[in-house]
């Protein structure tokens, strides 16, 4: 495959459904700050892998990374890390499921609603809050009572809630409920929830619906097919979400009258144009954590040590092919927070009372644009989710296939035995990931419980792939007790702060000093153990170690 | 129930204050450097694999592709961090 095609192809794997709505949801909380994600996690990073990293795994003819720590290390070292790879990949694949489906029934408006009749902003947040319903129903406020009718009408909601202020004497309708302000407690709000009509279309049903129409079309395609749709898709995605930036200012008023909205909305919008964050900030964003657990850990093990990414490369026409995809998408790379951050920030600019900052983006879209180019942007939106589906399930397969059943159940499989077993993963991964779809709600951004779920690993496995490509004394007995040490510490590090009193990490969502640490824990296993033990035999490390040939 | 939640925040209390000294002082040296030093991080970090780059052998940045053309890497890679420096010092 030539470089522009697979360069193509990683950027649209990696910007993933999650990502449009994660992102923007994020980036609607808090800012510009997660452009440093594009801008510092994959920028550089795609550079340093172009001119290292990748080089080494194309020349070593592997096709999955556990195979290159195989060869480099020990079959340990493999099978721990498939495992933990082909596991995380269908926790992954469960996330980019529930954020499709999130996004389908916002623009399809299939949610179920809940009207809320109160000119007080505190008294919306409170019904929210106390309903606990944010993530699975559309909230409609209406300041005027004369309204309600009307939207009851076009809406059809499953519960109105009016606050008594707005009342008066009007006689109450079916699931039309006054309300105090001081009744407003949880258990008022889980009684008004049971009150509710029953949605009659579930987030899960959108769920099943997409996982069954793209598993089918990954099923009987291969990587070449993933790839030469991911081109048309990359052009779809990158125009489309680019259009929503320009629109959307362009509706604002342009871009002066876009920031002095931002600048007008006070404390909670203060930081949205700062990239680099102070270290006691309140989002999960500060710039140590960004600097050492994203720009020196996360975006290097997401590149380097992400099946899903290194399997476009390692299928490249030639090295000087699978090095300039790399710097291909360096550049494309640039373009992505002005197509998915910005346009968050346009949302929150434009519609500051979304109760869930994850349908941030499709309310935005819905709102300005107009139905034939809602229809473009929808169009981008399954572009995106079918080549980050497609590519997960794709490379979880082969790394289930080949690390785990052809080394341990059957060595002699032929190909056509192993294509059938790789079908039969993929659905088996794709239903895991529906199972797991069903909890990413708990979460308060998608794009947290994404990164976080990669926190639990990516760390103690760059740890284990740097060293072994930079350093020939890296031993397999080292990089075995690394892997497994700094995972288990990983998910230690998350349990503590989760379970303390107070918790352990003083910033929301700490996927990234989890990450860090957990990377540090493991580069100095990796050291102490490899002095302490054998060195592995000069023969065996010849070309998988830099400069080692 | 009541036990075994009252026992793991317990010990997940011990655990934290195992590291909670240790963290608070790292904490303090990095709320101690000004936003100015700490962008100045991003910066030199930009910096340094410019300088690298600049530096690698011939042979690593340019290559033969399978048509026969040949693709001089180094001024993109350059110019992608170049423009990543601007972004830097603009936000």
């Amino acid at each position: 495959m030539p470089w522009w095609a697979i360069g193509m192809s990683l950027v649209v794997t990696d910007i993933r459904a999650v990502d449009m709505v994660g992102i923007a949801g994020a980036a609607y909380l808090y800012g510009i700050v997660l452009g440093n994600y594009d801008w510092l996690g994959s920028v550089p990073v795609m550079i340093i892998g172009a001119f290292l990293f990748i080089p080494m795994f194309w020349r070593s003819k592997v096709s999955t990374i556990p195979e290159w720590l195989g060869a480099r290390y020990n079959q340990s070292v493999r099978t721990i890390s498939a495992v933990i790879w082909g596991v995380v990949t269908a926790f992954g694949l469960g996330v980019t499921l529930y954020a499709t489906a999130l996004m389908f029934n916002l623009l399809l408006d299939l949610n179920p609603k809940v009207v809320v009749v109160s000119e007080s902003q505190i008294v919306r947040e409170k019904v929210v809050a106390a309903t606990d319903a944010g993530k699975t129903h559309d909230f409609i406020f209406l300041k005027d009572y004369d309204l309600i009718q009307q939207v009851v009408e076009d809406k059809d909601p499953n519960l109105v809630l009016i606050h008594t202020e707005k009342v008066g004497n009007t006689e109450m309708e079916n699931l039309m409920y006054s309300f105090s302000e001081n009744e407003i407690n949880a258990e008022w709000g889980k009684s008004m929830m049971d009150r509710a009509r029953a949605p009659t279309w579930s987030l899960m049903y959108s769920i099943i619906i997409m996982s069954v129409l793209i598993g089918v079309y990954t099923l009987f395609g291969g990587l070449k097919a993933v790839v030469y749709t991911d081109v048309l898709q990359c052009i779809v995605m990158l125009s489309g979400s680019l259009f929503v930036l320009f629109f959307g200012i362009y509706k604002m008023g342009g871009v002066s009258e876009f920031i002095s909205i931002i600048q007008s909305l006070g404390p909670r919008a203060q930081d949205h144009f700062e990239l680099i964050l102070s270290v006691d900030t309140a989002t999960p964003h500060p710039w140590s954590g960004i600097f050492l657990g994203l720009g020196l850990v996360l975006a290097n093990a997401y590149w380097f040590g992400n099946q899903n990414m290194v399997q476009r490369t390692l299928g490249a026409k030639s090295e000087a092919d699978a090095k300039a995809s790399y710097i291909f998408v360096s550049f494309l790379k640039i373009l992505i927070p002005f197509a998915m951050v910005i346009p968050g920030i346009i949302a929150l600019a434009h519609n500051p009372n979304i109760t869930d900052a994850d349908k941030a983006m499709a309310t935005l879209v819905k709102d300005i644009l107009p139905t034939g180019l809602l229809g473009i942007f929808f169009a981008a939106f399954l572009a995106g989710l079918m080549s980050s589906v497609d590519s997960a399930l794709n490379s979880g397969a082969t790394i289930w296939t080949k690390d785990v059943y052809q080394k341990f159940v059957k060595p002699d499989a032929s190909p056509e035995h192993l294509l059938v077993v790789g079908r039969w993963i993929t659905g088996a991964m794709l239903a895991i990931a529906i199972f797991f779809a069903q909890y990413a709600t708990r979460f308060e951004s998608i794009y947290d419980l994404s990164q976080t779920i990669l926190s639990l690993f990516q760390g103690p496995s760059l740890a284990i792939i740097v060293l072994g490509m930079l350093w020939k004394r890296a031993t397999g007995k080292a990089a075995l007790i690394s892997l497994i040490s700094g995972v288990i510490f990983a998910g230690t590090l998350m349990w503590v702060n989760s379970n303390a009193s107070v918790p352990l990490f003083q910033v929301s969502e700490p996927f990234l000093y989890v990450a860090w640490w957990s990377f540090v824990l493991s580069v100095v296993i990796v050291v102490v153990i490899s002095l302490m033990t054998p060195p592995e035999p000069e023969s065996k490390l010849k070309g998988l170690v830099y400069r080692y040939e | 129930m009541n036990n075994i939640l009252l026992s793991a925040t317990a010990i997940a209390d011990t655990i934290a204050n195992l590291f909670r000294g240790m963290g608070d002082v790292m904490r303090g040296w990095m709320l101690a450097i000004p936003m100015s030093v700490a962008k100045g991080v991003f910066i030199v970090y930009f910096l340094l694999l410019i300088y690298w780059i600049i530096k690698l052998p011939e042979n690593e940045v340019t290559l033969s592709l399978e048509g026969g053309k040949t693709i001089h890497l180094r001024p993109y890679a350059l110019t992608s961090l170049a423009i990543i420096i601007v972004i830097y010092l603009v936000f």
